[in-house]
């Protein structure tokens, strides 16, 4: 290709002087138009603008798709801006496919522009409080018009908080909702209602669209679902026992049976149970997802919403805490044998999520072991898998499976389980855990899984394995608390193995910058497990034989290290002594010392994962280490389709005085992305940061202070602080490549 | 005076230009190292551009020389190419990318449009094969890549061409 072609800012030019058709076929051309011309087509719009974002618009005037409006005007410096971006995106309008709206003061702006709209396909509104000084009727004429010009494309509605008061409508007060209009779009397929209520016409008009869905979201919607008396439900309640077979059988003898229950209920019953001749309610929905229906008892969402629907593929359903699931049924509906085939011939996706005393592992092995094949997920929510049901998924559906979260298992199983999986599952698509060993990765078998896509596993590389002669005794400090004594105490028992582990390299860094003639740790005791000091070369072996692992996964859309799960784990102090069990006694769920970091490193080993191109989102557990330019660059070069990167940090309690003002640790980042030449379309979203408890350090900086003879006892706690950098520099984990650290975000003093 | 100053440019290969300033500062490279460095009187050696092209650069510049809106002539994106502008650009593909270059390098903003938009209307009602083939790109896509691509963009784009 020529070069005046290979050029992003001439081929930007270009792109000045198309359309977005033509914008559209260009990035489908080659690479390099497609890296210069997709931002201009496919830029996601959230309108919660700030003057830098509007800037950005206001010169690139891209062809937006999706647009996104929330909270507009909340600013009176912002309507001026807001009209102008109005403007630049009329004439964008009709390349729209993607609508939402939030607030509706953005759409009464957007009267100007919506008429434009009307080649939407997937529209998203959320409704507004009907009393109140609100121009109601010009927002549901809004809508109105909205839904009308966009009758014969759109194929996904989106409503929220379309509720009046749960009380009656006022006399006179008119009820509308964006459901009634959608009776005539015939190719609405997918429909979602959020904080939604949907009786009487309304629910006529859901009853009528239904026939046609194949996807349907349901949260938190009143329904006017008649169904079940109360008398019965009270005594289900009591009893919270699975509901008796009488009420089980999903087929039309269901009313019937029910009699011989609660006699005195049957008529009610029989009254309100859904006709069983009618066809049923959703013949083509594929994807069910139902939540917090609090209204709605299990059994009513089961029978009016689960049942009906032959086509299933996806179910996932949440209860609210208190309610029971309807296991019996739903299991009788589920299980497929000869006599009664299964309900769902295609459902082969399945999340459950309510309280735990409601499911069990039970359900979980009898899903398993009676599911069609191939079962692609199943996510049942409940303590503990047991090592049963993973036997059964390992021989029935590891084939198949391509969605495994051992988020709910034991650690000492799910690091265990989490290789098995990585090592048998060949369609394995995305991963959940709480936290895989390193040492476990290091072991594992070749990976079958070449086609993950989402890894969502904290690391833990836990660095003791590589000592066994060492076992630390009671009371030999931990990590952060005693980090003062651990060092000599520890390094007397393990002189012997640091020859051996290559600790030689340790002392010349090692010596701390103070006077003190404390004795430079010859090895890293492993009560400090390796996050505040150097690694040693085992450890850094152990490092690049994890990273190596990851280097042929070219498929992983999401590398994260850093999901919520892992920094219960993170946060977990280590107890002095025990930290080499995996799991304490006392909370077997909850590791007993905290994760040491796969350090973000290139000559660590995350240069092995060059060819990662396709990764969009990263997070990483950092711990004390600090992130380098180098690092941050390396991954932007390689990375190019980087949206998202976030990472989690420790950092001491006395510098949260410094970060806390920008109230994240973007602190940290937005300055390397800014060095890099890339700040914007990179979200830091998600990195977050941990105290430490740092008072040993300065305890252990003022001994030294003091043991200096220096004179001014009066020192600032500046000073000090300076001190315990010095002090905490020396063990920080550094590189053994010769260029020096730039200097730590945190460290700076104010 | 500086009407009747003339400015010395040497192409790639060397050859001499003899341009009179304010040709010279339609170009914002050369305009920017004049205001400050002041005419030093030596050729100003351009080894991104050859003879040939700065030939076309220099008539472009020259054409445009009085016209008072040189700068903001392009800035309507749906405004039709002037007849002599349309003239100048019916150059074999390889002259233009040069043209495209040197307008690039040279900072001549009014040049980069035109030849840009003469480029977007070579792409204009192409399918993205049809583009590979105008300008002789590979496509370098996967099959899979490809997909996912045309996923992004919606399906329905192919039906409007």
């Amino acid at each position: 290709m020529t070069l005046a072609l290979e050029l992003p800012e001439i081929l930007y030019r270009i792109g000045y002087y198309l359309d977005a058709n033509q914008v559209l076929a260009c990035s489908l051309v080659c690479r390099t138009f497609y890296n210069a011309y997709s931002p201009l087509v496919w830029k996601d719009l959230h309108f919660s603008l700030t003057k830098d974002q509007l800037k950005q618009i206001r010169e690139k005037t891209p062809l937006a798709r999706k647009i996104s409006f929330r909270h507009l005007f909340e600013g009176d410096e912002l309507e001026r801006d807001t009209l102008e971006l109005v403007s630049i995106l009329q004439g964008r309008s009709p390349w729209l496919r993607s609508l939402t709206i939030h607030q509706h003061e953005s759409v009464q702006q957007f009267s100007s522009f919506g008429p434009g709209c009307n080649r939407v396909e997937t529209m998203s509104i959320e409704g507004i409080p009907l009393k109140g000084d609100f121009g109601d009727q010009t927002y549901w004429k809004s809508c109105k018009a909205l839904l009308r010009q966009n009758r014969p494309d759109l194929r996904s509605l989106s409503l929220q908080n379309w509720k009046v008061e749960w009380d009656k409508p006022l006399p006179g007060q008119p009820v509308w909702n964006p459901i009634l209009a959608c009776t005539q779009h015939l190719n609405l397929t997918s429909l979602s209602l959020v904080r939604c209520k949907i009786r009487g016409k309304h629910l006529k008009a859901f009853w009528t669209i239904s026939a046609r869905l194949e996807a349907l979201e349901l949260d938190d919607v009143d329904m006017d679902l008649t169904w079940i008396p109360s008398s019965f439900l009270k005594d289900k309640d009591k009893d919270k026992a699975p509901v008796p077979a009488t009420n089980s059988s999903h087929n039309s003898t269901t009313s019937s049976s029910t009699s011989s229950t609660h006699s005195n209920s049957a008529p009610v019953t029989k009254r309100a149970l859904p006709p069983p001749d009618l066809p049923p309610r959703f013949p083509k929905l594929q994807t069910l997802s139902i939540r917090s229906l609090l209204r709605h008892h299990p059994l009513s969402q089961f029978y009016w919403l689960v049942l009906p629907c032959p086509s299933l593929r996806t179910l996932n359903w949440m209860f609210d805490n208190h309610r029971y699931f309807a296991t019996k049924p739903f299991m009788d509906a589920f299980e497929d044998t000869l006599a009664s085939p299964t309900a769902w011939p295609h459902l082969d996706s399945i999340t459950i999520k309510g309280h735990s005393n409601w499911i069990s592992d039970e359900i979980h092995l009898q899903i398993l072991t009676t599911a069609r094949q191939p079962l692609k997920r199943l996510d049942i929510l409940h303590h503990n898998i047991q090592p049963k049901s993973f036997e059964v998924l390992q021989a029935r559906h590891f084939a198949t499976i391509q969605t495994i979260d051992l988020t709910h298992t034991l650690l000492d199983h799910a690091s265990k389980w989490a290789i098995v999986v990585l090592e048998s599952c060949p369609s394995l698509e995305r991963i959940q855990a709480k936290v895989i060993r390193g040492q476990d990765i290091i072991k594992s078998r070749p990976w079958a899984c070449q086609g993950l896509r989402e890894w969502i596993i904290a690391i833990d590389m836990d660095f003791d394995y590589l000592y066994p002669d060492v076992i630390p005794t009671a009371g030999g400090g931990s990590g952060t608390v005693n980090s003062a004594n651990a060092p000599t105490s520890a390094s007397e028992t393990t002189t012997p193995s640091a020859t051996a582990g290559g600790g030689g390299e340790e002392e010349e860094e090692g010596t701390p910058s103070n006077t003190t003639p404390a004795e430079p740790p010859i090895f890293p005791p492993p009560t400090t497990n390796g996050p505040k000091r150097r690694l040693t070369k085992l450890e850094r072996q152990a490092c690049r034989s994890v990273y190596k692992r990851f280097s042929t996964l070219t498929r992983l859309r999401e590398f994260n290290m850093l999901h919520s799960h892992s920094m219960n784990y993170l946060s977990t102090p280590g107890i002095p002594g025990q930290h080499l069990s995996f799991s304490s006694p006392s909370h077997p769920s909850h590791p007993s010392h905290r994760m040491i970091s796969l350090p973000l490193r290139l000559h660590l080993g995350l240069a092995y994962l060059a060819r990662l191109d396709r990764l969009e989102k990263f997070c990483f557990w950092n711990g004390y280490t600090q992130v380098r330019h180098k690092e941050i660059q390396w991954i932007l070069e390689h990375w190019k389709g980087l949206k998202q990167i976030c990472g989690g940090f420790s950092i001491p309690n006395r510098k949260m005085q410094t970060v806390h003002k920008e109230s994240s640790w973007s602190v940290v980042f937005t300055p390397l992305l800014k060095d890099a030449g890339k700040v914007g379309g990179i979200s830091t979203e998600g990195s977050r940061y941990l105290r430490y408890d740092d008072s040993a350090e300065v305890l252990e900086a003022e001994t030294i202070a003091a043991a200096t003879g220096e004179e001014e006892e009066e020192e600032s706690v500046a000073a000090v602080t300076t001190k315990a950098k010095s002090v905490r520099s020396g063990g920080t984990c550094e590189d053994d490549d010769t260029e020096s650290e730039p200097e730590d975000e945190y460290e700076r003093e104010p | 005076m500086s009407a009747h100053s003339q400015i010395l440019l040497t192409s790639s290969e060397g050859t001499e230009f003899l341009i009179d300033r304010d040709i010279a500062d339609k170009s914002m490279l050369l305009k920017c190292m004049l205001e400050d460095i002041g005419e030093i009187g030596q050729a100003v050696p351009l080894p991104n551009v050859s003879g040939p092209i700065l030939t076309k650069v220099i008539e472009y510049c020259t054409h445009h020389r009085d016209d008072p809106n040189f700068l903001s002539a392009n800035d309507d994106v749906t405004a039709d190419i002037d007849e002599w502008d349309l003239e100048y650009c019916k150059v074999d593909q390889g002259t233009l990318y040069e043209l495209i270059l040197a307008a690039n390098y040279l900072d001549i903003k009014p040049l980069m449009d035109l030849t840009c938009k003469t480029v977007a209307n070579m792409i204009k009602a192409k399918s993205p094969e049809e583009i590979r083939k105008t300008f002789n790109i590979t496509n370098d896509f996967t099959p899979e890549e490809e997909d996912q691509v045309r996923r992004e963009n919606g399906k329905d784009w192919v039906d409007e061409h």
